[in-house]
C-alpha cells in the first residue's frame, strides 16, 4: 500500500529514472550516450549552483573556478605523482576547493547584487590567468592531458567503454539532488530562502547572512569540485579554457536558471533541455558558420526564458506533481 | 618608464570610451549592461563592412557618422526588443537577459563573418605610424584614439547638462517617479540612455579599428574591462568611468611590461577586487544606504 501510495507521488521521477537505466542499452551509441553523460554532469553542476545562485540568489560566476580545482587537483596527482587514484584526490581536490571557496566568498559577499556577480567574474577571471601563468606546474594555456590510458579500472576511472561513466554521472547527479533537497529541507534551506527573499528583515531575525551565504558556498563549491574530478577522468584532458572560463561558469549557471532557480529538479531539466541542444547543434551544425548556429539558439533561449519565463522550464509543469510543492518562485534579488 | 605610462594612459582613454557608454546605460536605468563588448564588436564589423565602400587607404574614421548612426539605431532595436521588459525587474534578470543577448550577437556575427580574424584594411601609415617626442614613441591611431575618446567624454558632459534630454537623463537617474511626474517621458529617456550606450561603444570599436583585428569574441576582454573600468570609479558616475578607464590602462600597461602579459587581465581584476573590499562604491562614487 505504501509502494502503491509512493509510485503514485512519483511516477514521473521513476519513469525518468527506468528510462535512464535502459537508455544507453536501447540507444546503443557511444555519441548518444556521452551526450546523456554530459546532461548528468552538466545536471550535477548545476545543483550545485543551485544551493548558493537558486536558493540564496546569489548570482554567482565562479562557479568554474571551482570545477577547474577538482579537475586539475586530480589530474595532476594522477599524472605527476604517479598514478594516485581519483577516489582518493577527491579529498584534497575539495580541500582545496574549500579554502578558494573562503578566499573568494569572504570579499564577495560584503557585496550584493551585480557587484557581487562582477566580483565572482574577477576572482575567475584572477584564477586562471594563475593557471596559464604557471605553466611549469598547470601546463599553460595547453593544459594537461593523460597518457594513453588502456584496460578498465574503476580504481583509476578509466573505462574503454563509456557506459561505466554514464551511470557514474547518474549516480553522482542523484546523490546531488539528494543533497539539495537536503538542504532545502534542512535549517540551511530555510535561512537561504529569507536571505533571498528579504536580506536585511532575516538579519533582523537574526540570521547571520553572510555565515549562511558562505557555507551555502562553501558546499556548493565541494560538490562542483568532485564534479570536476568526475568530469576530467571522463574528458582525458584538462584545460584553462575548457575548465576555468568564464563560457563554462556561464552554462553551468544557465543550466539551473533556465530549469528553475531554486528547484532541486530545475538543473535537471534545464540540462536536459541545454546541453542536447549544444552538443546536437555542434555536431550537426558544425559547417554553418563556424559552429555559431548552435549557439545563437542557445542565447534565444536565454532571452526568451528570461522575457516570458523568469522562474524556468519548470514553471511550466507547475500543474504536475514532483512530490513537493513549488519553492522559492518570484525572480527578484 | 614613460613609455609605459604613456601607453597605459593612451590606451586607457579608449577603455574609457567603452566604459563611459555603459556607465551611461548604468547611471538611467540601473543595469549593467553585459553585452556592452559586443556592441563593440558590432562597430568593429560595420567599419569594416561600410570601409569597402571607401577608395583604398582611407582613414576610417570618416565612418564616424553612418557606424554612430547604425549602433544607435541597433541599440533602440535590441532595447524596445528585450532590455525594456527587465528594467526594474531585479539584478539576476538584466544579467541574465544581456549574457543571452551576448551569446546571440557574438555567433551571429560568427554566423554571418565566419570565426576567422580580419583587418579592417587601414593604410600602412597610419596603421604603424608614430611620432617620437622627448624619446617616446606615441602610436598614432592610438593618439587618435584616445583624444577622439576624450571630445567624446566631453561632448557627454556638455550633453548632460545643457541639454533638454541630458537633463531629462539625469532626472530618470535621480528618481524616476519624480521625473516621471514631472512630465519627463522616462521610457523615452530609456531608449536614448541605452541607444547612446550602443553607440559608444560602437565608435570606440571603429576607434580601435586600426589597432586591433576583428573576431566574433574579441568583445568578451572589452567587455570586462570597461565593467571594472565603472565599479573602478563609481556605477553611474561618468568621471569615475573616465577615471576608472585610465587606471585600468596604466595597471594592465605597467604588469605587461613588467612581470607578464598573461598576468595583465589578472592585474585588473585585482585592482577590482581592492577597490571592491576597501571603497564599495568606486574611487569617485557616493555611499548610498544598501537596504
Amino acid at each position: 500500500m505504501a509502494i502503491t501510495k509512493l509510485a503514485r507521488k512519483h511516477w514521473l521521477l521513476i519513469a525518468f529514472l527506468a528510462l535512464c537505466f535502459i537508455y544507453p542499452f536501447v540507444i546503443d551509441s557511444r555519441y548518444y550516450t556521452r551526450v546523456a553523460m554530459e546532461v548528468f554532469f552538466f545536471a550535477a553542476m548545476g545543483n550545485a549552483w543551485n544551493i548558493i545562485g537558486g536558493y540564496g540568489r546569489q548570482t554567482s560566476w565562479a562557479s568554474s573556478t571551482f570545477v577547474a580545482v577538482g579537475a586539475y587537483t586530480s589530474i595532476l596527482l594522477f599524472v605527476r605523482y604517479g598514478g594516485i587514484s581519483p577516489w582518493i584526490s577527491i579529498l584534497p581536490a575539495m580541500g582545496l576547493a574549500v579554502l578558494l571557496a573562503v578566499i573568494i566568498g569572504l570579499p564577495c559577499f560584503r557585496m550584493r547584487g551585480v557587484y557581487f556577480a562582477i566580483a565572482t567574474i574577477a576572482c575567475t577571471t584572477i584564477f586562471r590567468q594563475l593557471l596559464i601563468y604557471f605553466e611549469g606546474f598547470t601546463g599553460g594555456s595547453l593544459g594537461v592531458a593523460f597518457m594513453i590510458r588502456r584496460g578498465n579500472s574503476f580504481w583509476n576511472l578509466h573505462f574503454d567503454s563509456v557506459v561505466p561513466f554514464y551511470f557514474i554521472a547518474l549516480a553522482w547527479l542523484l546523490i546531488t539532488v539528494g543533497i539539495v533537497t537536503y538542504i532545502e529541507r534542512n535549517r540551511l534551506g530555510h535561512y537561504l530562502r529569507a536571505i533571498c527573499d528579504d536580506q536585511d528583515a532575516a538579519e533582523s531575525l537574526g540570521i547571520k547572512s553572510s555565515r549562511v551565504k558562505l557555507t551555502a558556498f562553501i558546499i556548493s563549491a565541494m560538490l562542483l569540485s568532485l564534479t570536476g574530478v568526475l568530469y576530467v577522468f571522463q574528458l582525458g584532458f584538462v584545460d584553462p579554457n575548457t575548465f576555468a572560463s568564464h563560457n563554462m561558469s556561464v552554462r553551468i549557471a544557465i543550466v539551473a536558471i533556465l530549469g528553475g532557480m531554486g528547484n532541486k529538479w530545475g538543473p535537471t531539466v534545464g540540462a536536459l533541455v541545454t546541453i542536447p541542444l549544444l552538443e546536437l547543434s555542434n555536431a550537426y551544425l558544425q559547417h554553418v558558420g563556424g559552429g555559431g548556429a548552435g549557439w545563437v539558439m542557445y542565447g534565444l533561449l536565454i532571452v526568451v526564458i528570461v522575457l516570458f519565463k523568469p522562474n524556468g522550464i519548470i514553471s511550466l509543469f507547475d500543474n504536475v506533481s514532483f512530490g513537493k510543492k513549488k519553492l522559492g518562485g518570484g525572480a527578484s534579488v | 618608464m614613460f613609455q609605459v605610462i604613456v601607453n597605459g594612459l593612451l590606451i586607457g582613454g579608449v577603455y574609457a570610451l567603452i566604459a563611459v557608454g555603459l556607465t551611461m546605460i548604468h547611471g538611467v536605468m540601473k543595469i549593467v549592461n553585459f553585452a556592452q563588448g559586443d556592441f563593440l564588436v558590432i562597430g568593429l564589423y560595420l567599419t569594416y563592412v561600410y570601409y569597402t565602400f571607401l577608395p583604398d587607404g582611407a582613414l576610417p574614421y570618416w565612418l564616424i557618422l553612418p557606424v554612430a548612426a547604425s549602433m544607435y539605431l541597433i541599440g533602440c532595436i535590441i532595447f524596445k526588443a528585450s532590455i525594456n521588459r527587465v528594467i526594474g525587474a531585479g539584478d539576476s534578470n538584466y544579467i541574465l537577459l544581456t549574457i543571452g543577448l551576448s551569446f546571440v550577437i557574438q555567433n551571429t556575427l560568427q554566423l554571418v563573418f565566419g570565426a576567422n580574424f580580419r583587418s579592417v584594411p587601414v593604410s600602412n601609415e597610419l596603421r604603424f605610424g608614430s611620432i617620437e617626442f622627448l624619446g617616446t614613441i606615441f602610436s598614432v591611431p592610438r593618439i587618435i584614439a584616445f583624444l577622439a575618446a576624450a571630445m567624446f567624454v566631453v561632448f557627454v558632459n556638455w550633453f548632460l547638462s545643457n541639454t533638454d534630454i541630458g537633463r531629462a537623463m539625469r532626472a530618470t537617474s535621480e528618481n524616476r517617479v519624480v521625473a516621471e511626474s514631472l512630465g519627463i517621458r522616462t521610457s523615452r529617456v530609456y531608449v536614448i540612455a541605452f541607444a547612446l550606450g550602443a553607440m559608444f561603444a560602437g565608435v570606440s570599436g571603429l576607434l580601435l579599428s586600426p589597432m586591433f583585428l576583428v573576431f566574433p569574441t574579441l568583445g568578451a576582454t572589452f567587455g570586462m574591462v570597461a565593467m571594472a573600468a565603472i565599479v573602478l570609479g563609481g556605477l553611474g558616475n561618468i568621471k569615475g568611468a573616465l577615471l576608472g578607464g585610465l587606471i585600468i590602462g596604466l595597471v594592465e600597461s605597467f604588469i605587461s611590461t613588467y612581470i607578464s602579459v598573461t598576468l595583465a587581465q589578472a592585474g585588473i581584476n585585482l585592482a577590482l577586487m581592492l577597490v571592491l573590499i576597501l571603497r564599495p562604491y568606486g574611487l569617485l562614487g557616493v555611499k548610498r544606504r544598501t537596504a
